[in-house]
Protein backbone atom coordinates (compact mmCIF):
# COMPACT_ATOMS: atom_id res chain seq x y z
CA UNK A 1 0.00 0.00 0.00
CA UNK A 2 1.29 3.44 -0.93
CA UNK A 3 1.11 6.66 1.00
CA UNK A 4 -1.07 8.32 -1.63
CA UNK A 5 -3.52 5.42 -1.45
CA UNK A 6 -3.78 5.82 2.32
CA UNK A 7 -4.27 9.55 1.91
CA UNK A 8 -6.89 9.00 -0.77
CA UNK A 9 -8.95 6.97 1.70
CA UNK A 10 -8.48 9.58 4.41
CA UNK A 11 -9.59 12.35 2.07
CA UNK A 12 -12.50 10.41 0.61
CA UNK A 13 -13.91 9.51 4.02
CA UNK A 14 -13.22 12.93 5.49
CA UNK A 15 -11.25 11.41 8.36
CA UNK A 16 -9.80 13.62 11.04
CA UNK A 17 -6.04 13.42 11.20
CA UNK A 18 -3.31 14.26 13.63
CA UNK A 19 0.41 14.06 13.03
CA UNK A 20 2.02 12.54 16.06
CA UNK A 21 4.70 9.87 16.12
CA UNK A 22 2.57 8.40 13.31
CA UNK A 23 -0.11 9.94 11.16
CA UNK A 24 -3.33 9.09 12.97
CA UNK A 25 -6.68 9.08 11.23
CA UNK A 26 -10.14 8.84 12.80
CA UNK A 27 -13.56 8.66 11.22
CA UNK A 28 -16.01 10.75 13.20
CA UNK A 29 -19.61 10.16 12.23
CA UNK A 30 -22.24 12.45 13.75
CA UNK A 31 -19.92 13.39 16.58
CA UNK A 32 -18.95 9.81 17.39
CA UNK A 33 -15.53 8.34 16.62
CA UNK A 34 -16.20 5.02 14.93
CA UNK A 35 -12.94 3.73 13.41
CA UNK A 36 -9.28 4.61 13.64
CA UNK A 37 -6.17 3.79 11.69
CA UNK A 38 -2.66 5.10 11.24
CA UNK A 39 0.41 5.06 9.08
CA UNK A 40 4.06 5.85 9.61
CA UNK A 41 5.45 9.12 8.37
CA UNK A 42 7.61 9.06 5.27
CA UNK A 43 6.93 7.95 1.75
CA UNK A 44 9.28 5.00 1.89
CA UNK A 45 7.89 3.52 5.12
CA UNK A 46 6.11 0.21 4.85
CA UNK A 47 2.37 0.18 5.49
CA UNK A 48 0.77 -3.12 6.48
CA UNK A 49 -2.23 -3.09 4.18
CA UNK A 50 -3.96 -6.06 5.77
CA UNK A 51 -3.84 -4.53 9.25
CA UNK A 52 -5.04 -1.13 8.04
CA UNK A 53 -7.91 -2.83 6.23
CA UNK A 54 -8.83 -4.67 9.43
CA UNK A 55 -8.90 -1.40 11.34
CA UNK A 56 -11.23 0.08 8.72
CA UNK A 57 -13.51 -2.99 9.08
CA UNK A 58 -13.80 -3.77 5.37
CA UNK A 59 -13.20 -6.77 3.13
CA UNK A 60 -10.43 -6.92 0.54
CA UNK A 61 -12.75 -5.96 -2.29
CA UNK A 62 -14.28 -3.12 -0.29
CA UNK A 63 -10.81 -1.91 0.61
CA UNK A 64 -9.84 -1.94 -3.05
CA UNK A 65 -12.99 0.06 -3.73
CA UNK A 66 -11.98 2.62 -1.12
CA UNK A 67 -8.61 3.06 -2.78
CA UNK A 68 -10.17 3.33 -6.21
CA UNK A 69 -13.28 5.34 -6.92
CA UNK A 70 -15.72 2.43 -6.65
CA UNK A 71 -16.74 2.91 -3.03
CA UNK A 72 -18.06 6.24 -1.78
CA UNK A 73 -18.21 7.53 1.77
CA UNK A 74 -21.95 6.83 1.81
CA UNK A 75 -21.27 3.23 0.78
CA UNK A 76 -18.70 2.94 3.56
CA UNK A 77 -21.12 4.35 6.16
CA UNK A 78 -23.66 1.74 5.03
CA UNK A 79 -21.07 -1.02 5.46
CA UNK A 80 -20.20 0.12 8.97
CA UNK A 81 -23.88 0.45 9.85
CA UNK A 82 -24.60 -3.06 8.59
CA UNK A 83 -21.76 -4.36 10.75
CA UNK A 84 -23.00 -2.50 13.81
CA UNK A 85 -19.91 -0.31 13.96
CA UNK A 86 -22.22 2.64 13.46
CA UNK A 87 -25.49 2.46 15.30
CA UNK A 88 -28.46 3.04 13.02
CA UNK A 89 -30.76 5.88 13.97
CA UNK A 90 -34.10 4.96 15.46
CA UNK A 91 -37.04 5.79 13.23
CA UNK A 92 -38.69 9.14 14.18
CA UNK B 1 67.98 -29.32 43.91
CA UNK B 2 67.25 -31.75 41.03
CA UNK B 3 69.34 -31.90 37.89
CA UNK B 4 68.50 -33.28 34.42
CA UNK B 5 70.42 -33.91 31.24
CA UNK B 6 69.13 -33.98 27.69
CA UNK B 7 70.44 -34.89 24.27
CA UNK B 8 69.50 -32.96 21.18
CA UNK B 9 68.65 -35.46 18.43
CA UNK B 10 69.02 -34.49 14.79
CA UNK B 11 67.55 -36.26 11.75
CA UNK B 12 69.87 -38.13 9.40
CA UNK B 13 72.31 -41.03 9.67
CA UNK B 14 74.96 -41.81 12.18
CA UNK B 15 77.66 -44.34 12.69
CA UNK B 16 77.42 -47.05 15.26
CA UNK B 17 80.67 -48.18 16.63
CA UNK B 18 80.52 -51.77 17.78
CA UNK B 19 81.73 -52.33 21.27
CA UNK B 20 83.88 -55.41 20.34
CA UNK B 21 85.49 -54.09 17.13
CA UNK B 22 87.06 -50.83 16.09
CA UNK B 23 85.63 -50.90 12.51
CA UNK B 24 82.75 -48.41 12.09
CA UNK B 25 79.52 -49.72 10.59
CA UNK B 26 77.48 -47.45 8.35
CA UNK B 27 73.85 -47.99 9.05
CA UNK B 28 70.90 -46.00 7.83
CA UNK B 29 68.63 -44.73 10.50
CA UNK B 30 66.02 -43.45 8.07
CA UNK B 31 62.48 -44.35 8.94
CA UNK B 32 60.49 -46.64 6.64
CA UNK B 33 58.77 -44.86 3.85
CA UNK B 34 55.30 -43.66 4.82
CA UNK B 35 52.47 -44.47 2.45
CA UNK B 36 49.35 -42.33 2.72
CA UNK B 37 46.08 -44.15 2.87
CA UNK B 38 43.54 -43.42 0.15
CA UNK B 39 40.98 -40.76 0.79
CA UNK B 40 37.47 -42.09 1.28
CA UNK B 41 35.13 -41.18 -1.52
CA UNK B 42 32.05 -39.21 -0.39
CA UNK B 43 28.86 -39.72 -2.32
CA UNK B 44 26.07 -37.15 -2.18
CA UNK B 45 22.98 -38.38 -0.42
CA UNK B 46 19.60 -36.71 -0.78
CA UNK B 47 17.79 -35.96 2.47
CA UNK B 48 14.07 -35.33 2.43
CA UNK B 49 12.91 -33.00 5.19
CA UNK B 50 9.25 -33.44 6.01
CA UNK B 51 7.57 -30.43 7.55
CA UNK B 52 8.73 -26.87 7.92
CA UNK B 53 12.21 -25.94 8.97
CA UNK B 54 12.43 -24.33 12.36
CA UNK B 55 12.71 -20.56 12.21
CA UNK B 56 14.46 -18.25 14.59
CA UNK B 57 11.52 -15.84 14.62
CA UNK B 58 8.58 -17.04 16.72
CA UNK B 59 5.05 -16.87 15.35
CA UNK B 60 3.73 -15.51 18.63
CA UNK B 61 5.26 -13.30 21.30
CA UNK B 62 3.95 -11.68 24.45
CA UNK B 63 4.38 -8.03 25.27
CA UNK B 64 5.21 -7.97 28.96
CA UNK B 65 6.02 -4.33 29.67
CA UNK B 66 5.17 -0.88 28.42
CA UNK B 67 8.15 1.42 28.41
CA UNK B 68 6.18 4.21 29.99
CA UNK B 69 6.35 5.40 33.59
CA UNK B 70 2.63 6.26 33.48
CA UNK B 71 1.31 2.82 32.57
CA UNK B 72 1.79 -0.78 33.55
CA UNK B 73 0.46 -4.00 32.09
CA UNK B 74 -1.89 -6.12 34.17
CA UNK B 75 -1.09 -9.16 32.02
CA UNK B 76 0.99 -9.90 28.91
CA UNK B 77 -0.50 -9.04 25.54
CA UNK B 78 -0.42 -11.87 22.96
CA UNK B 79 0.95 -10.77 19.59
CA UNK B 80 1.00 -12.60 16.27
CA UNK B 81 4.25 -12.15 14.35
CA UNK B 82 4.38 -12.13 10.56
CA UNK B 83 6.76 -10.93 7.88
CA UNK B 84 5.40 -8.81 5.05
CA UNK B 85 7.76 -7.60 2.34
CA UNK B 86 10.77 -8.00 4.67
CA UNK B 87 8.98 -5.99 7.37
CA UNK B 88 8.11 -7.64 10.66
CA UNK B 89 4.52 -6.97 11.71
CA UNK B 90 3.09 -7.79 15.13
CA UNK B 91 -0.68 -7.81 15.52
CA UNK B 92 -3.00 -7.89 18.50
CA UNK B 93 -5.99 -9.33 16.74
CA UNK B 94 -8.39 -8.76 19.64
CA UNK B 95 -8.41 -5.03 18.95
CA UNK B 96 -6.91 -4.99 15.42
CA UNK B 97 -3.85 -3.04 16.52
CA UNK B 98 -0.41 -3.54 15.05
CA UNK B 99 3.20 -2.49 15.12
CA UNK B 100 5.91 -2.96 12.54
CA UNK B 101 9.63 -2.58 12.07
CA UNK B 102 12.75 -4.07 10.61
CA UNK B 103 13.05 -6.60 13.42
CA UNK B 104 10.68 -8.28 15.84
CA UNK B 105 12.02 -6.07 18.62
CA UNK B 106 11.46 -2.92 16.58
CA UNK B 107 7.94 -4.04 15.70
CA UNK B 108 7.12 -4.74 19.35
CA UNK B 109 8.51 -1.34 20.37
CA UNK B 110 6.40 0.32 17.70
CA UNK B 111 3.37 -1.59 18.93
CA UNK B 112 4.00 -0.53 22.52
CA UNK B 113 4.20 3.14 21.59
CA UNK B 114 1.07 2.87 19.47
CA UNK B 115 -0.78 1.20 22.31
CA UNK B 116 0.11 3.91 24.78
CA UNK B 117 -1.06 6.59 22.38
CA UNK B 118 -4.28 4.70 21.68
CA UNK B 119 -4.92 4.33 25.39
CA UNK B 120 -4.52 8.07 25.96
CA UNK B 121 -6.88 8.91 23.12
CA UNK B 122 -9.59 6.45 24.04
CA UNK B 123 -9.50 7.46 27.70
CA UNK B 124 -9.52 11.19 26.95
CA UNK B 125 -12.49 12.86 28.66
CA UNK B 126 -13.68 14.42 25.41
CA UNK B 127 -13.72 11.13 23.48
CA UNK B 128 -17.11 10.05 22.14
CA UNK B 129 -16.66 6.52 20.94
CA UNK B 130 -18.73 4.18 18.83
CA UNK B 131 -19.55 0.64 19.89
CA UNK B 132 -16.38 -0.95 18.49
CA UNK B 133 -14.01 1.59 19.98
CA UNK B 134 -15.85 1.29 23.30
CA UNK B 135 -15.03 -2.40 23.17
CA UNK B 136 -11.39 -1.60 22.30
CA UNK B 137 -11.28 0.76 25.27
CA UNK B 138 -12.67 -1.92 27.54
CA UNK B 139 -10.10 -4.48 26.34
CA UNK B 140 -7.31 -1.96 26.84
CA UNK B 141 -8.54 -1.39 30.37
CA UNK B 142 -8.28 -5.11 31.06
CA UNK B 143 -4.60 -5.11 30.08
CA UNK B 144 -3.32 -1.63 30.92
CA UNK B 145 -3.66 0.44 34.04
CA UNK B 146 -2.20 3.81 34.95
CA UNK B 147 0.54 3.69 37.53
CA UNK B 148 -0.29 5.22 40.86
CA UNK B 149 2.40 7.27 42.57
Amino acid sequence: MKVHEFERIVTKLGMETRDSRDRLAWLVHEGVTVVRTRRSHGNSKYMPEHQIRQQLKVSESQFAGLISCDLTKEDYIKILTAKGIISSKPAP
Amino acid sequence: MATAAYELLRPGTTEIIPVMENEPIHQSLELPRQVASERPTLEPVQVLIIGTLPTVRPEHVFLGTLKDPQYRLRKPIPLDVSVQESEVVVTWSEIDEFGHGGTTGAAVDDFGQTLRELHRQLYAPEAHLGADLQRVKQVLGEYIEPRTK
